[in-house]
């Protein structure tokens, strides 16, 4: 159930900013060929050999890709109208070329780009500038600074690769705490005074809500790492242009009903603390929608909605013992799922029942074995970070944080690493097809045609612009080279699993499930 | 009935009193300063973070050294109480400054306090959650009704109620705390009758530090030490002092009861309702009896 494509090779660390280039090669390398292949299928089809490729393409060169592999299917076809259209604009460097080919039961379009031999416009020297948000204090802010530290790795290891496109990267880091207002404040300053190029990071919903149509207004490029712009369980922002979202919030706990009926399927009863905000509300709704799918006796006896950032939960805990339920589901996330582990632990709780913790291994290396039981379903968001597949670039990125910060890094590191990946691969394939410095909008388009290597894998965007990745949860179990926990056995859900397609509500989406 | 079987109440009535214990050392520590210094001091909850984060340094230390757990709570006193040296530092250094200022001046230097403490939290101890190696159930569990509890529930609620003791005692009995109730009543005739009131401020502040950081060090068994910790403590901990009376050493006490027992049992009845019913008594208090249950005392 692997999304990644890993390398078997092995590499060290230090030789990192040259694995990026040579990655980037390879796809380029890969994409020319590609674009021969095309040109080479177009060809026969326009002969009259006829083209079926069984789906609609409309991304051009990564889509295109795939239709090379497949060329068997293009000999059964027998009508069809095929019209051709040849856009030529003269502020590109290069000529795209569109064919539309209408058959009775679908449109395929095919986008061929002739990259001929365009004139390069020399890139600027200033840096680029990246404005990074996160919660800088409270409990919420160990994952947040984890992803902050992910950002000023990426940035040292691309400046000494030598930027992107030879500008180097400059990292500003604001403040996520607070209220909304003044984060959007925050947000404008970036963009207004400080010009930065992009805004990247943020975990809470509450400023995705905000942000979201605020990147719109101010044509400013916002990539999330956690935050969504869900109300409930509906996406608010269908069709952005500069705003780049989280996967959903209920992503955790859908991963966790499947895996909780799988490991646990005699539970009955369900009680579920979680954070009295969106991402906690979504939560416990997905996860019993998904579970009742699988087991639909089950039944929500208790739910608890702590004040966000809690640091105490001996009250709720008590209530839990009482309810004596079979399962406890919380999605807690950050320092609190620490604290409500060690508390429920000292009076028992996980005696009497089993627990889905769906979110708890965002803060993975603080639960100690002395108070984290075996047998927990613990999730870790996109990045585990003992994950069994070989990976040399999570390899070099662990031994980096581990030696500059002396702790292990969490998943939040994945969607920074990914953020920035994604958007340095975005600027470099515009400039490719521009010829010149792209602008935001430019930039903002190339994004969702990229697929980047990130700490978890190879990854990218939705069409709807909603990151991409798949799951890790698996039960606790203590091992001896670790004071804290691992997951064994850990299982990777993958990113059809995890959320509903774009445009569908999320409970007609759980109605599809068999 | 199923909603409040005795095993039920056990555990409400238990877990209400140790959530009491925690909240009545960090709201006496507002009270004793408010009391004696007119300040409203928000600095307590950063006393209550940091005594959390070096008692977790403390016990962590001793036990690598090799030292028995059971000395535990020992180790964890002594952490407590070596950051009584923060009292004088700062109220020399910082309040002293500020008497005579209007009382938002003093909240903003006490609350600019707050944030410098956890910026130096963050340094020295990153922003994951600490934890320490001393184990609640160190000293075994105590079962009753069908349900268990840590012995170290009890220890750290005999604690509280013998610190709470022995502040009355101080406070009534001794030379000192006679000097500190005539400063709280009248400053002036207090001096011209030859009290120092400069040392009885270092010596109440010292008092309200201790208290601070010996709740934040009794704490760290039963969770993690965090970012935020302090600010969330203080939330609390201004409700204690607003149902007990400004000043009241004996309403802290009760309040902290009222507060802790309340969480319990309306976070089992009606959950969503436990901020509103604490509040709403908080109100009901301003509105009726703005002194407090027990204001104008010490």
């Amino acid at each position: 159930m692997e999304i990644g494509k890993p390398k078997p090779k092995k590499i060290s660390k230090e030789a990192f900013p040259e694995i990026l280039k040579e990655r980037m090669s390879r796809r380029e390398a890969l994409s020319t060929g590609a674009k021969i292949g095309i040109a080479a299928a177009i060809a026969a089809i326009v002969a009259g050999v006829g083209g079926y490729f069984g789906g609609v393409s409309t991304a051009p060169t990564r889509v295109a890709t795939q239709t090379i592999t497949q060329p068997a299917q293009t000999i059964t076809q027998e009508a069809q109208t095929i019209t051709q259209t040849v856009i030529k604009t003269e502020t590109l460097a290069a000529q795209t070329v569109t064919q539309t080919i209408t058959q009775p039961a679908q449109t395929i379009t095919v986008t061929q780009i002739i990259t001929g031999t365009p004139a390069k416009v020399p890139v600027p020297s200033e840096p680029l500038r990246f404005g990074v948000m996160g919660f800088q204090t409270g409990s919420f802010a160990p994952a947040s600074i984890a992803g902050m530290n992910a950002a000023r790795i990426w940035a040292d290891w691309v400046n000494q690769a030598g930027g992107i496109l030879g500008r180097k990267v400059e990292l500003i880091f604001e403040d996520e705490t607070g209220p909304v207002d003044v984060r959007k404040e925050r947000f404008t300053k970036l963009t207004v005074e400080k010009k930065v190029d992009a805004i990247i990071g943020t975990t809470a919903t509450s400023t995705g809500l905000a942000f979201g149509p605020l990147a719109e207004q101010l044509q400013q490029i916002w990539i999330s790492w956690d935050a969504t712009t869900q109300q409930g369980l509906e996406e608010t922002l269908p069709n952005p242009t500069y705003a780049f979202k989280s996967i959903n919030n209920e992503a955790e706990s859908v991963a966790g009903a499947v895996l909780t009926a799988r490991f646990f399927p005699d539970i009955r009863t369900v009680a579920g603390i979680n954070d009295d905000y969106s991402y906690g509300r979504n939560n416990l709704e997905a996860f019993m929608a998904i579970l009742k799918r699988f087991n639909p006796k089950v039944e929500l006896v208790k739910e608890l909605w702590p004040k966000p950032e809690g640091t105490d939960y001996t009250s709720e805990i008590a209530t839990l013992k009482a309810t004596k339920a079979d399962l406890i589901h919380s999605s807690f996330w950050s320092g609190h799922a620490t604290i409500f582990i060690r508390q429920a632990n000292a009076v028992g709780l996980f005696k009497d029942s089993k627990a889905a913790l769906v979110t708890a291994g965002g803060v993975l290396p603080t639960l100690k074995k002395d108070f984290t039981p075996e047998g927990l379903l613990i999730g870790c968001n996109s990045w585990y970070f003992l994950e069994p597949r070989g990976w040399p670039l999570r390899e070099a990125f662990v031994n980096e944080y581990v030696k500059r910060y002396n702790e292990f890094p969490v998943y939040e590191c994945d969607h920074a690493f990914f953020s920035f990946q994604a958007y340095k691969a975005a600027v470099e394939r515009a400039y490719e097809i521009k010829g010149s410095w792209p602008t935001k909008e430019e930039i903002a388009k190339q994004l969702t045609q990229v697929t980047v290597p990130s700490l978890s894998g190879y990854r990218s965007f939705r069409e709807d612009h909603v990151m991409l990745t798949s799951f890790w949860q698996g039960l606790s179990k203590h091992s001896p080279d670790y004071d804290f926990i691992i997951l064994d056995p850990v299982i990777s859900v993958p990113p059809e699993k995890l959320q509903p397609p774009p445009g569908m509500k999320f409970h007609d989406w759980v109605k599809t499930w068999a | 009935m199923a909603l409040l079987e005795p095993s039920t109440i056990t555990i409400l009535v238990l877990t209400g009193i140790f959530s009491s214990s925690i909240i009545f050392l960090i709201s006496a520590g507002l009270q004793i300063v408010f009391g004696i210094q007119r300040i409203l001091n928000l600095t307590v909850g950063s006393f209550y973070a940091i005594g959390a984060y070096v008692g977790i340094t403390f016990i962590n230390f001793f036990l690598k050294m090799g030292f028995s757990v059971v000395y535990g709570l020992l180790f964890l006193i002594l952490a407590g109480l070596s950051l009584s040296f923060l009292g004088p530092t700062i109220e020399r250094g910082v309040l002293n400054f500020v008497y005579k200022k209007e009382e938002a001046f003093q909240l903003l230097a006490t609350f600019g306090l707050v944030l410098i403490f956890e910026d130096m939290i963050k340094l020295i101890w990153g922003s994951y959650p600490q934890i320490s190696d001393f184990g609640i159930l160190t000293y075994g569990e105590f079962r009753f009704l069908d349900t268990s509890f840590p012995v170290y529930y009890f220890l750290v609620i005999i604690s509280a109620f013998l610190i709470a003791f022995l502040l009355e005692f101080f406070i009534k009995k001794t030379r000192q705390g006679k000097k500190m109730r005539s400063v709280a009543d009248d400053i002036e005739m207090s001096e011209g009758l030859g009290v120092k009131v400069r040392n009885i401020y270092i010596l109440s502040f010292t008092i309200g530090t201790v208290l601070g950081t010996l709740a934040g060090a009794l704490i760290i068994p039963v969770t993690a030490a965090v970012l935020g910790m302090g600010i969330e403590a203080i939330v609390l901990a201004f409700a204690v002092v607003v149902i007990a009376g400004l000043g009241s050493m004996r309403g802290a006490l009760l309040a902290s009861l009222i507060v802790g027992l309340l969480q319990a049992f309306i976070t089992f009845i009606f959950p969503e309702l436990t901020t509103f019913v604490i509040y709403l008594i908080v109100i009901a208090v301003l509105l009726i009896k703005p002194t407090g249950l027990m204001g104008k005392e010490i």
